[in-house]
């Protein structure tokens, strides 16, 4: 099996190209991601963060240059494959958790596989382990508009391991969490990462990059790569 | 993707219902009065053919009106002569008839000369009904006698068009096998018809032609036509305009309510179409974005327009019939009551005409799918990563 699980060769991203409000948004970027990584993208705002992490993570198209996912290249793949590689190869956490409202947090963590043949109990007591894992168990019936930040957090974890995924990925995940919030935070995610899931993680908080057990740090400026290291 | 994924897709959309009760409780009730009051128009204007239909059964093959300046008039009599000599034609009766509007109970009466096609079409329920040439007594439509508080044996007094009032004594009070069209019907005497009404002498006010084989009907009628250009034949399957043209105002407040059910229809589909709220498409954003693909949200869509549409639609088609055929439409009452207070009870056959359910499922539930899906078809197919900046 390759090392590299994600590549990126000149990946560049227009926003409303041709038009008179066009933004480059990332600009010629080639990285290379492994398989058991913790990468963070870091850089000031406007960087082009959480860009890259929505085209890695296969959300959006690049206007020109390639991503290569586990050696396919997906730059052009259509819609329904990358739908696909998306709920097979990546969990979501976003910033602001989107939770769908109104339900409960198991409904939520299982949502992501409604779609998929799974049978219905199976799922449910997937769901249920996984909030196990993370201590949501007694919040595992609560609609979700009622839970505390900490709690939506989780909740959020929770969905992104639903398919159990290969890479997780986190956009700013700290930034509306206290000091204490994000530490836990971040713990979840070394967890996640001692067990083998390569994580990369969108953020400008010193919380999250400055921690020892980041292997690769990719610095953003104004939609380029400013520096690469790699620990 | 096989059954389980569907199921689960259901399941999903049916929460989501429940978690928008308001909203989807609100549009239930609109989507539901709004196939009742069409369905119930449906009803009841196949319950009207279906009357049109009974009257027609005892009705001439032809019927031959005098036209001046467009409008009906009186007819000479002597012209059934001519019209007799048409091979074809087996009988030419005249008819004596005219509208009489009751000051008193502020309502319009039918009055039609006694005639042996009225005792094949009506049941007695009391009496007789006058011979041809009586005068003197009447016979009333149930619902007239009811109005007028007259029993067997009363008096009942219409004014003449000289401004005498005439006395006619009630023999006979019947029940018409078509309510609709003659609960309001007084049948009078010939003679007392023509001083009623001043009919002057050699005018009728039609001619009813028999035809012994039908099929010759519009050949005879063009014949008459080339002969009195300033006739109007009226074949037996255009009575039913005639019909129309008598309770024409009837129909066209029905088409009026019918329409008026459209557009609430449409500005209910329309508001669903333009108005996927902002909570919806942030919604249909993150399933995207956490691996639902664009059918998978289209199928959740579908189901959601289904459930809604489908369940309104039934409730309101067994309310309407209910409304109908239990209640006599009960709720139209006032509205139909403008053209007479003599308001029939209806007695309906209840009847379910499969194209017309059809039809108004067509009109109702296939356009709400599609004001319900194609705005979210819109939302599925933008790129996901929207969500990324919330
Ligand atoms: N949908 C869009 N349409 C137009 N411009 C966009 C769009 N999304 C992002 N941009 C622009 O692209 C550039 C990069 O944005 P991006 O969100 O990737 O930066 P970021 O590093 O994540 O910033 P932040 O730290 O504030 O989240 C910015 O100038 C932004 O305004
Ligand atoms: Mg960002």
């Amino acid at each position: 099996m390759n090392k590299t699980i994600i590549r990126t060769e000149n990946l560049t991203k227009y926003y409303n190209k041709g038009m008179a409000n066009e933004v480059l948004a990332v600009h010629s970027v080639s990285v290379g991601i492994e398989r058991g990584d913790f990468a963070v993208l870091k850089g000031p705002s406007g960087s082009g963060k959480t860009t890259l992490l929505s085209l890695v993570g296969c959300m959006t198209r690049p206007t020109s240059g390639s991503i290569t996912v586990e050696e396919r290249d997906i730059s052009h793949f259509p819609e329904r494959f990358l739908t696909d590689i998306r709920r097979k190869t990546f969990g979501f956490i976003f910033q602001q958790f989107h939770l769908i409202q109104g339900m409960s947090v198991l409904q939520n963590v299982m949502v992501p596989l409604f779609p998929t043949d799974i049978d219905i109990t199976l799922l449910k007591k997937r769901a249920a382990d996984i909030l196990e894992g993370l201590g949501m168990s007694k919040r595992k019936d609560f609609p979700v508009q009622g839970l505390s930040g900490g709690e939506q957090q989780r909740t959020a974890i929770a969905r992104a391991l639903i398919n159990d995924p290969e890479v997780v990925l986190a956009d700013e995940p700290t930034a509306h969490l206290d000091t204490a919030l994000s530490q836990d935070y971040m713990g979840v995610m070394k967890e996640l990462w001692d067990r083998g899931k390569t994580v990369i993680i969108a953020s400008h908080d010193p919380l999250v990059f400055d921690n020892e057990y980041v292997t690769l740090t990719v610095e953003m400026r104004d939609g380029m790569v400013k520096s690469i290291s790699r620990r | 993707m096989s059954l389980n994924s569907h199921i689960n897709v259901l399941d999903f959309t049916l929460q989501s219902l429940l978690r928008r009760k308001f909203k989807n409780l609100g549009i239930l009730l609109v989507f539901t009065l709004i196939v009742f009051i069409t369905g119930s128009i449906l009803f009841l204007s196949y319950s009207f053919k279906q009357e049109a239909m009974l009257i027609l059964k005892g009705s001439p093959e032809l019927i031959v009106q005098k036209m001046s300046g467009g409008r009906h008039e009186l007819i000479p009599v002597k012209i059934s002569k001519y019209i007799a000599g048409i091979p074809g034609v087996s009988s030419v009766e005249p008819h004596y008839w005219g509208y009489y509007y009751d000051a008193l109970i502020k309502a319009n009466y039918t009055v039609v000369a006694a005639s042996t096609p009225l005792s094949r079409n009506n049941r007695m329920l009391l009496g007789r009904l006058p011979e041809k040439d009586e005068t003197g007594v009447v016979a009333l439509g149930r619902e007239v006698a009811k109005a007028r508080f007259v029993d067997l044996g009363g008096t009942v007094a219409l004014l003449s068009s000289a401004g005498e009032l005439l006395d006619f004594e009630v023999v006979g009070i019947f029940e018409a096998e078509s309510e609709l069209l003659t609960a309001d019907l007084v049948v009078i005497g010939l003679p007392d018809v023509i001083k009623l009404f001043r009919i002057p002498d050699g005018l009728a006010t039609d001619l009813a032609v028999s035809v012994s084989n039908e099929t010759e009907a519009p050949v005879i009628a063009a014949k008459i036509r080339t002969e009195f250009p300033d006739t109007r034949p009226i074949l037996k399957n255009e009575i039913i305009r005639t019909y129309d043209a008598v309770f024409g105002w009837r129909s066209g407040l029905i088409v009026t309510l019918f329409a008026g059910a459209l557009v609430a229809f449409i500005i209910l589909a329309w508001d669903k179409a333009s108005g996927l709220s902002a909570e919806e498409k942030k919604e249909i954003g993150i399933l995207k974005a956490i691996g639902w693909e664009t059918s998978d949200i289209l199928e959740m869509k579908f189901w959601e327009g289904l459930a809604i549409s489908l369940s309104s639609f039934l409730l309101g088609v067994i309310l309407a019939y209910i409304h109908v055929y239990l209640f006599g439409a009960s709720f139209f009452a006032p509205a139909l009551k403008g053209w007479s207070v003599i308001y029939p009870d209806f007695r309906l056959v209840p009847f379910i005409d499969p194209y017309q359910i059809a039809m108004l499922m067509s009109l109702t539930v296939i356009p709400y799918i599609a004001s319900t899906i194609i705005p979210s078809w819109k939302a599925a197919i933008t790129d996901p990563d929207e969500v990324m900046r919330g």
